[in-house]
């Protein structure tokens, strides 16, 4: 096939049950600098994938290799099961790439830059038509169509970047730090925009440092550390996931005062720390010298009346800690 | 005044600039460059009649030509390209005065091109030795060289400072250095023209060429070249004769105007963005109902927005009719007969001319503008191939090349037997095609420099072509056989193979960086 027919050729839709990403063992280098190390994870179709991991920890170099920018030098990397090395162009059709620095076609208007883009996709004039509509009326921009690029807002040229990436219509969408740089409300609405994306089926990676926006947003995620991955799953599994023991949240229904240290001194208990905000604490146990029940048990046994008690979540920048080294590299 | 501060820019990039093997391999490849023009010489010295002056005349003309692009790139940019990285306020916030920039921006591009100039020194002696120059010519010679890389300097600091972007004072920088070499030429045809019409008498044109040999002997151009040139026999000026005085003045005093508005002229910072240029003016914008992008999205991006679309476009068509009417009209007058041969052989001269010099203008900037707004990774993911998006962001920038092609052709079908013969010289005769290959290799290595080299790929492209074509020349004379011409031509088709290889490869990994 020649480029203008594979560009031409219909995608297939994606397959139930298939993950949309599958890395297997790519590592990649630069320069001698192993910037990936045996990687392997999956994303799951249709689902918002958060990919985390410190500077330099690799995020960006396996956004890349997704997207085709890069070229995998081990492993395999399929998207939507097709091998990236093989079916380029096919992979690029599918997704849609927003990269963390404000590479646009300033001199544009909205329209114009949305318009170029459809129609370097290769789609007819009313398709071109429409789906711009359509992005402008869900990144909100519709007002501003006519308006220069470089005359916006960073927040608004995140969005026209966005709709951009929408405008053919990609199953997979990489996004990296798309919220970096934005102020809070441009953050929180562009959110709104990705669940909207999300209920429309598509699967979206979102690379960002912002943890408690991608604990709230993502179904699963990624925690890569120099060129590693820590973990990948569920979200739920990460933040239920102790490193060395199992942690409970109780509840108190008055403030524990000198309860608090008789608390921290039962048998099997190996830590006890306060939550911030709350007369909450949280209590991780020896699970060879105290189970749940014992431990609730023995509270009731001190005195304190019990308003709740369940496991403790831990915070997803608490995860991120426990897994990434400290320091850069 | 003068503090540690003020140097510590200057510093730093000497240190920076030592420590570059880059540096040292111009250096010896410079050196290298003049024995290899002295050893051909004296390996054919019976065909010289004052080897050693030939010899020399030619690394003159090299360092000349070599200048002239560091005025162009070098030093037009040296602060501009600071504004543009939007690095200048960092500088100025870390205690750097106006004159610690400047002389941290300026003096040491200005120490490379002394040192350039320095390293041949030793090697130009040599010439003596070959017959025809002497040692007060070769030291007058290398005075008048370096003292127009002062006025240079000089005069890139001061377009730099009131310039925003880089390419505007490079375009000034073009035109101040053009019209130095072409406008007194010029004014003294005009001036010529009015005294045959008894517009102006005798005595006003003898005061007009007085004044304009002051304009002229300003460059080395005069001062080394012409007649009574420092490399002419008997030569016996000073040292520090006019030109070197004038380049001294000038670029001191340049310097001096750029430090003194330095801080008007950069006081607040300024986002550069692309611009719209023309579009802005006249284009009506992309609308759902109104205009909208063609088909081969590419091809409309970078006609309209890198070649200035249908409005430029216009503006040249209308320009060459009135440049090329008022030719016609010119040579009607001068002539009785072979009118129409004549009129058309000027159309299709410059039309030719026009063409050969906007096509690598253009080149230089197709992939050069993506890159330096980071634009190229969002083509490079569309579902097309590299090749598909290099031959359509080429068919962006065809149209703009109608106007002179319309004009060529105008010219083509009134004088046939001239387009004919210009072919036949172009694409049967070896020198035609020596040119031809030159000319297309000189278009690959712009292309290839401008993805790697801020800025200057347009000049450096043409210096790397110009340099060994003229030790090709000195080597062969002005009539080289035609297996002499076969050497640069196969050289020329490696070399472009190799380019095309490159140029695909660093497209590629562009994307990814």
């Amino acid at each position: 096939m020649n480029d203008r027919e594979m560009a031409d050729a219909p995608s297939s839709p994606p397959t139930a049950g298939q993950p949309a990403i599958e890395l297997s063992g790519v590592a990649h280098s630069f320069r001698g600098f192993k910037a990936l190390v045996d990687v392997t994870f999956q994303v799951p179709l249709q689902s918002l994938h958060g990919f985390v991991g410190p500077n330099g920890a690799g995020k960006t170099t396996v956004l890349k290799l997704i997207c085709t920018l890069l070229k995998p030098q081990t492993g395999t990397l399929k998207v939507f099961g097709l091998d990236v090395r093989k079916e380029l162009n096919e992979v690029r059709r599918r997704l849609g790439f927003m990269p963390d620095h404000f590479s646009m076609y300033r001199q544009m208007t909205v329209y114009e830059y949305l318009d170029f883009f459809a129609a370097a996709y290769g789609l007819s004039l009313d398709q071109r038509t429409r789906v711009i509509e359509d992005t402008l009326e869900l990144t909100d921009m519709g007002a501003r169509r006519g308006d220069l690029i470089n005359g916006l807002s960073r927040g608004m040229q995140q969005r026209v970047g966005l709709a951009r990436v929408l405008v053919n219509d990609p199953d997979l969408l990489l996004l990296d730090e798309p919220a970096s740089g934005l102020d809070p409300r441009a953050r929180i609405e562009l959110m709104e925009i990705l669940r909207a994306l999300r209920s429309m089926g598509k699967t979206i990676v979102i690379s960002s440092h912002i943890l408690t926006e991608l604990a709230e947003l993502c179904d699963s995620v990624t925690i890569i550390d120099r060129g590693h991955v820590k973990y990948c799953g569920t979200m739920d599994g990460l933040l239920d996931h102790e490193a060395d023991f199992p942690t409970y949240r109780i509840t108190p229904s008055e403030p524990l005062n000198g309860q608090f240290d008789q608390l921290g001194a039962l048998p099997g208990v190996v830590g006890l720390e306060p939550v911030e905000g709350s007369q909450d604490v949280r209590i991780a146990i020896d699970p060879a010298m105290l189970d749940s029940n014992g431990l609730l048990r023995a509270t009731m046994d001190l005195g304190i009346t019990i308003a709740k008690f369940g496991p403790a979540q831990r915070h997803l920048n608490q995860a991120f800690m426990d897994l990434t080294e400290k320091g850069v590299r | 005044m003068l503090g540690r501060q003020t140097f510590a820019l200057v510093e730093r990039s000497l240190r920076v600039d030592t420590r570059l093997k880059r540096t040292h391999f111009v250096r010896l490849a410079f050196a290298g460059l003049i024995l290899l023009l002295l050893a051909q010489v004296q390996i054919g010295i019976n065909n010289y009649s004052s080897p050693g002056r030939d010899v020399f005349r030619n690394i003159c003309w090299l360092n000349f030509f070599l200048l002239n692009l560091a005025g162009l790139s070098f030093f037009s940019t040296a602060i501009t390209e600071e504004k543009e990285e939007m690095t200048l306020g960092l500088l100025r916030m870390a205690g750097i005065g106006p004159l610690g920039v400047l002389l941290g921006k300026v003096s040491p591009r200005l120490i490379s091109a002394v040192l350039l100039l320095s390293v041949q020194l030793p090697f130009t002696f040599l010439a003596i030795t070959l017959g025809g120059v002497n040692t007060h010519q070769i030291m007058a010679a290398y005075v008048a060289l370096l003292t127009f890389a002062v006025m240079l300097a000089g005069l890139g600091s001061f377009i730099s400072t009131i310039c925003e972007r880089s390419n505007v004072a490079v375009s000034i920088m073009t035109g101040i250095l053009a019209g130095l070499y072409v406008g007194p030429v010029l004014a003294h045809k005009a001036a010529d023209g009015m005294l045959r019409k008894k517009w102006i008498l005798a005595e006003t044109m003898g005061s007009i060429d007085a004044k304009l040999s002051y304009i002229e002997g300003s460059t080395p151009w005069i001062s080394l070249f012409s007649e009574r040139g420092i490399l002419s026999t008997n030569f016996n000026g000073p040292l520090l004769g006019y030109q070197p005085l004038v380049g001294l003045i000038t670029g001191t005093l340049f310097f001096g105007l750029a430090w003194a508005i330095f801080d008007a002229c950069t006081r607040n910072e300024i986002r550069v963005a692309p611009a719209r240029g023309l579009m802005a003016l006249f284009s009506k914008r992309v609308t759902a109902g109104g205009n909208r992008v063609w088909n081969n999205a590419l091809a409309w991006k970078d006609f309209n927005f890198l070649t200035g679309g249908t409005i430029a476009a216009s503006i040249k068509f209308v320009s060459y009719i009135i440049l090329m009417g008022s030719m016609a009209v010119l040579i009607a007058r001068e002539l009785r007969s072979d009118l129409m041969d004549s009129i058309g052989g000027t159309l299709i001269l410059s039309m030719l001319t026009a063409l050969l010099v906007e096509i690598p203008i253009y080149l230089s900037r197709i992939f050069r503008e993506e890159l330096r707004w980071q634009t190229w990774a969002d083509l490079v993911l569309l579902p097309h191939s590299i090749g598909w998006l290099v031959r359509n962001k080429l068919l962006g920038i065809l149209p703009t090349f109608i106007p002179a092609a319309l004009v060529f052709l105008f010219g083509a079908i009134i004088s046939p037997g001239f387009l004919q013969d210009t072919l036949r010289k172009t694409f049967l005769e070896a020198q035609g095609l020596y040119l031809l290959s030159q000319y297309i290799l000189g278009l690959h290595l712009i292309v290839l420099l401008s993805l790697g080299v801020k800025w200057g790929a347009l000049p450096f492209g043409i210096a790397l072509v110009v340099v060994p074509n003229v030790i090709f020349v000195a080597a062969c004379g002005m009539r080289p056989t035609l297996w002499q011409y076969a050497i640069p031509i196969t050289a020329a088709v490696v070399i472009c193979g190799v380019s095309q290889k490159l140029i695909g490869e660093k497209l590629r990994n562009l994307a990814s960086t």
